[in-house]
């Protein structure tokens, strides 16, 4: 399945009405944290999720406010709110030691937010039997990780793109069936092994002194090959080879990229959801090159031969993987997923290269990202981009994974507020008071306004299983009408949302209110298409305000949908105050006689 | 409900800036404010309306710097600090502050709407003792104006409104304002500047000192410096008047210019020395001549310290007609009704002290008893606003120190919620008689008296049983009269309307095991293990007091082991389980585990026995804002009953 397909859908006639029949408010529409409440005002106030390791590793609660200094792209910008948030309470603060100032006083313990794990398993260049103790491993720990309201997902690169084994759900058997789903699921890069050890074989069999040459005549008048004087059926073979590796390597390297965009693609869906996210991401990495050994071994065989011009240089195809996942570390600054990855087998590393736009944000990648020479360093580089970790597979692996928990439940919320509206990606750097504390966060960060948000919002929808939760936004779906060619079907659909719930703005003998809404749809094969943005503004006469106020402001739109069973993500946002309601709905079209 | 409360409602239409300036070098700076689109619709609908009403003690003053238009005016607003940091949110407040100045044609010809976060850890104490002072600029027309002034706290939705009349410019209208000096400290405010304000202004705030003292009291008998900020081309005025809460001038007051002032964005300010007459009361002091340059904001006084010893001829008791007696209850609560409570509650009260005291009840009865019996019989459903406006009426006596006044507006106002209660129809009425209930619940709480409060609360439970809070609140009440069947029987209908609220869980075990149920151990240990709150911690304590109660002394230290070690920042269970060593014989271990506990950080859970053993008036109060904003809109209804019944 593709990421994503921009495709503007049919939303016909779109009107304003003031619905009479109005659905209640639902007050905690109006709720939300401090942070929330003024990030949706202004976007200068900034929150960074920071958690404090001591030397062990192990997460540290219990500090202060002051215990923490924060720069900004270098400058100390102060501390505008500050909340601890931890399972356990804030005690695993030690005592000052002997020469440290006493603590200063311990910020009060917030509710745990719900947390939302996702597993992206990407099976490239992993064997069955590994990848899928690594699987029981992660089970296991998603068993006893799912707390009250924590919802979990499981997804994998399929060989083309991005799959879903399971919907959100805070049903920790759903992801347990999912993971085993995958588990059950064929290698699918097997080939590679295959082909890889094939040419391995053809290669090493390949000795230059033995060549018949009256079959290397035939071979070389067939495959048109010059400069015959010696050894020709040697350069005929030889060419032959190269010619087999570089079509593996082209085939790997488009399945690499394939496999990162479809990261890229889970990483989009979910930048919508609520609370903490937690990515647990199994494979072995991502290698610009998986032919390399490949390469040596003809060189080794061949090396006189006059075939590979640009050995040892870094070739067109290594530069697309490596700029695909530069451009997978440039989103990370602007995500809100804390990626743990979970090395599970070989990976030679790429060199990361700078590609427009991304360049400031590959420094953020970390320095194990840079020595990629390394193996699993475009895995830790993911990890340190969004201030997670990486972890090695093993036997023990679930208990281990327990750190990547500690870290989402156990971490301080500090909000700083910027002197000016950041126009790109701001370095942060917290420093925590303390020896042998560190402070792990994300260290880029970048902005998206309310709207892109909103748009992420109503695609994240589609990640549910079901209408989600109390929402204010009524979605009511008429019955499918005209029938377009191709079997299309034209649907009503009319979004709701209460007056009494926005923001609205005075204007002498009116006040005034806008409004837009962003649609994703989820087609029954499983595309997703993201419609284009749509605004309402809508005046108020203050003599008729308290008769709205029972009303609801509707927005009725037709979208074009073919014949199953559609699911529409969809977030209407006062553009006013920046809030947002969400709601996702399933839209059955029959299909033609 | 706390006197400073009752006697800061008691002013709101005005606001005096107090003190020296040379006292505003200890002032707090500036908190950082963060412009609003607008307001959410409710707020704007309230504002759009007008009114004055809400649940957090407000007071506003104007204070217009031209004398023609286009007129800059300067809108000061003082929200009272302790009942605003009561509604805060896990130490946070967030607090909305919105302003709408309307033309005579209803039309909102300026607006302001911003919002501040108040971190209570760095700015509680100061906010606590004082209070949070909006300052924002308004430029406006030559005509009449109403300026409205709406506070909301985001989190518990609590409110407040006020507006105050602008009179036109031109001619010899006004310009300037009169301020009281008080000893009040300048450090008593969290100021917080409208990026409205303009340079000059700021620096006319910076010569009026720091902070605002929003009752300015004053000796009777003695004499008294203000303030007085008039143009630079007028002289200071040589004469005041002293007014009473129904417009009739008490005193001509002669002033004394005590110390010529600095000159700021365009006015001059001085320090006027006068002397008060032996009075005690309410009052207002007005310019005393046009001429000597109007004064648009006379300034609301209380007299106190000085015997009552008569008043002047002006002062006089109300009329002595019954029917006089009754036009003079209606027009007041007809300005209550038109948006102006806080000079309905001081009109009130002027009416009611001038009663003879021998014939007071007489009197009352004659008057407002007839209006209130002829209200409850035609207009049961609209006496909302009528009751709140009697409950705040028991605040201002409460300020006053008038007990019996007090309590009589309270029976008023509890008759008032037993009409509607009995008159409503419909869940939404249900609920708002509910709400109202409740709301005069928690002020019998405050007030320590809880057979009072669980009549109200168990006639509001009946109202909306689905609710959970009124129930808890009454099994709250019984369980700390040790009347344990009612409170488990109160306890089982909160947990049938919630049977999740772990503290009513925590509340009905505890109940059940005095009572020697059984399985009310199990239900202990099964809320101290689900979560990690203060229902937790004091489960515990009560689970092991079960084995300490039965002499299993090494159990209750076993049972207590991993509570401990997996909530370390609780003292009071680390120390429980020393407790619990000690009595076992092992006391090393107890002494150690004592004083690894001492050093925990403080925290908000720090405190959970204090939390069980808290009266339920924060949870009854909660209600009160969505109360408080119905009743604001149906003033315009209440105005038409009043009208529509020909005085009797």
């Amino acid at each position: 399945m593709p990421p994503f397909e921009r495709r503007s859908g049919r939303t016909g006639a779109a009107a304003l009405a003031l619905a009479l029949a109005a659905p209640p408010l639902a007050a905690q529409d109006d709720r939300g944290d401090l942070a929330r409440f003024f990030e949706a005002i202004d976007v200068r106030v900034v929150e960074l999720e920071v958690v404090v390791l001591d030397r062990d590793g192990l997460p540290v609660a219990g500090l202060g406010r002051d215990d923490f200094e924060v720069a900004a792209d270098g400058r100390p910008v102060p501390i505008s709110h500050f909340a601890a948030h931890s399972e356990t309470g804030p005690a695993s603060a030690p005592p000052p030691s002997a020469g440290e100032q006493a603590a200063p006083e311990a910020a009060a313990v917030e509710p745990l937010e719900p947390v939302t794990w996702l597993v992206f398993v990407d099976p490239t260049r992993l064997r069955a039997a590994r990848r899928n103790a690594v699987l029981g491993e992660v089970g296991e720990f998603l068993a006893g990780a799912l707390g009250p309201g924590d919802r979990s997902l499981v997804a994998s690169f399929d060989g083309h793109g991005l799959r879903l084994a399971s919907r959100l759900s805070d049903d920790p058997h759903a992801a347990l069936d999912a993971l085993d789903a995958v588990a059950r699921s064929p290698v699918a890069l097997s080939t590679l092994d295959e082909q890889s050890a094939g040419l391995r074989r053809e290669i090493n069999a390949a000795d230059p002194l033995s060549i018949n040459v009256t079959a290397d005549k035939e071979q070389i008048r067939r495959d048109d090959v010059d400069g015959l004087e010696l050894r020709g059926g040697t350069r005929a073979l030889a060419a032959s080879l190269l010619r087999q590796i570089e079509a593996l390597g082209e085939l790997e390297a488009q399945r690499t990229r394939a496999a990162l965009e479809a990261l890229g693609g889970l990483l989009a869906l979910a930048s919508g959801l609520e609370g903490r996210i937690g990515l647990l991401l199994v494979g072995a990495g991502y290698d610009s090159n998986v032919v390399d050994n490949l390469y040596r071994l003809w060189d080794s065989r061949f090396s006189e031969l006059d075939l590979r011009s640009r050995a040892g240089l870094l070739g067109a195809r290594e530069h697309e993987v490596a700029e695909a996942y530069a451009r997978l570390l440039a989103t990370l600054p602007a995500s809100r997923t804390t990626i743990f990855t979970i090395a599970t087998g070989e990976a030679a590393g790429l060199d990361v290269v700078d590609v427009a736009g991304a360049g400031t944000a590959l420094g953020a990648g970390s320095a194990a990202a840079a020595a990629s020479s390394e193996g699993r360093a475009t895995l830790a580089g993911l990890a340190d981009a969004t201030g997670g970790r990486t972890f090695a597979a093993g036997p023990d692996l679930g208990a281990r994974l327990e750190a990547a928990l500690e870290q989402l439940l156990t971490y301080y919320a500090i909000g700083v507020a910027l002197d000016e509206q950041p126009t790109g990606p701001i370095r942060f750097e917290v420093r925590v008071r303390g020896e042998g504390r560190r402070a792990v966060h994300r260290t880029r960060r970048a902005f998206t306004g309310a709207e892109d948000q909103a748009a992420a919002a109503a695609i994240s929808q589609l990640l549910g299983s079901a209408a989600a939760g109390e929402s204010s936004l009524a979605v009511e779906v008429g019955a499918p009408g005209e029938r377009l060619r191709g079997g299309e079907q034209v649907v009503p659909v009319t979004l709701s949302v209460p007056l009494a719930a926005l923001t609205l703005s005075p204007d002498r003998e009116v006040h005034r209110g806008a409004l837009g809404y962003y649609l994703a749809v989820e087609r029954p094969d499983g595309t997703i298409v993201r419609l284009e943005p749509r605004r309402l503004d809508f005046d108020v006469p203050n003599a008729q305000l308290q008769a709205a106020l029972a009303e609801s402001v509707a927005f009725r739109l037709e979208l074009a949908l073919p014949p199953g069973a559609s699911r529409l993500g969809v977030a209407v946002l006062d553009r006013a105050s920046g809030q947002r309601w969400t709601r996702a709905v399933r839209v059955e079209v029959d299909a033609p006689r | 409900m706390s006197g400073a409360l009752g006697r800061r409602l008691a002013i709101a239409a005005i606001a005096a800036i107090t003190a020296a300036a040379s006292a505003n070098a200890s002032a707090s700076p500036p908190l950082p404010l963060r412009p609003l689109p607008g307001p959410r619709a409710t707020t704007a609908l309230l504002l759009a309306r007008g009114g004055e009403g809400g649940s957090l003690p407000l007071a506003v003053t104007l204070l217009p710097l031209d004398a023609r238009a286009p007129r800059r005016v300067l809108a000061i607003a003082e929200v009272e600090g302790r009942a605003l940091a009561a509604a805060a949110s896990d130490g946070r407040l967030g607090v909305e502050l919105h302003l709408y100045a309307v033309a005579a044609d209803g039309a909102i010809v300026a607006s302001r709407s911003e919002a501040l976060a108040i971190d209570l850890a760095r700015h509680g104490d100061r906010l606590e003792a004082g209070v949070l002072r909006w300052v924002a600029q308004l430029e406006l027309g030559p005509g009449a104006h109403v300026v409205r002034v709406h506070v909301r706290e985001h989190f518990s939705e609590g409110f407040a409104q006020r507006q105050v009349l602008l009179a036109p410019a031109g001619g010899e209208a006004a310009a300037g304002g009169l301020f009281l000096a008080s000893p009040a400290s300048p450090s008593l405010a969290l100021p917080a500047l409208s990026p409205t304000v303009g340079v000059d202004e700021r620096e006319l705030l910076a010569l009026l000192g720091g902070g605002p003292d929003p009752l300015p009291r004053l000796a009777g008998g003695a004499s008294a410096e203000l303030r007085i900020a008039t143009p630079t081309d007028r002289p200071a005025p040589e004469r005041l008047l002293l007014l009473d809460p129904l417009g009739r001038t008490v005193a001509e007051l002669a002033t004394r210019v005590a110390a010529p002032g600095g000159v700021a964005a365009g006015v001059r300010l001085d320090a006027l020395e006068l002397d008060l007459p032996p009075l005690s009361g309410r009052f207002l002091l007005a310019p005393g001549s046009p001429a000597a340059g109007a004064q648009p904001s006379p300034v609301a006084l209380t007299f106190e310290g000085a015997p009552p010893t008569g008043a002047p001829e002006a002062l006089a008791a109300p009329p002595d007609d019954a029917r006089e007696l009754r036009a003079a209850w209606r027009a007041a609560w007809l300005r209550f009704a038109a948006g102006e409570r806080e000079q309905a509650i001081a009109t009130l009260m002027a009416l009611e002290s001038g009663l003879p005291p021998r014939r007071a009840a007489e009197r009352l009865a004659a008057s407002e008893g007839v209006l209130l019996d002829r209200l409850r019989r035609r207009a049961p459903a609209d006496l909302l606003p009528l009751a709140l406006l009697y409950l705040d009426l028991e605040r201002a006596w409460l300020a006053e120190g008038r007990f019996v006044a007090a309590r009589r507006a309270r029976k008023v106002a509890e008759s008032l919620a037993e009409s509607l209660a009995a008159a409503a129809r419909g869940e939404r009425q249900r609920e708002l008689a509910a709400g109202l209930l409740e709301a005069l619940a928690a002020g019998h709480l405050e007030a320590r008296d809880a057979e009072s409060a669980a009549r109200l609360l168990g006639r509001a439970a009946e109202l909306v049983p689905g609710r959970a809070e009124p129930w808890l609140a009454l099994g709250i009440l019984h369980e700390r009269d040790r009347r344990l069947e009612r409170a488990a029987a109160a306890f089982d209908r909160a947990l049938a309307a919630a049977p999740d609220l772990r503290e009513a869980r925590l509340r009905r075990a505890r109940v059940g095991l005095l009572a020697g149920e059984r399985d009310a151990l199990a239900e202990l240990e099964r809320l101290a293990e689900t979560a990690a709150d203060w229902v937790a911690v004091v489960a515990a304590q009560e689970r092991a007091r079960g084995y300490l109660a039965q002499g299993e002394h090494a159990e209750a230290a076993a049972y207590l082991a991993p509570l401990v070690e997996r909530r370390p920042e609780e003292p009071s269970l680390a120390l429980a389980r020393a407790y619990a060593l000690e009595r076992a014989g092992r006391r090393a271990e107890a002494r150690a585990l004592a004083a690894g506990a001492a050093w925990s950080p403080p925290t908000a859970e720090s405190a959970p026995r204090k939390r069980y053993a808290d009266t339920p008036a924060r949870a009854l109060g909660a209600r009160r804002a969505e109360v408080e904003r119905a009743a604001l809109l149906a003033l315009g209804t209440l105005a038409q009953r009043i009208e529509e019944d020909p005085l009797p």
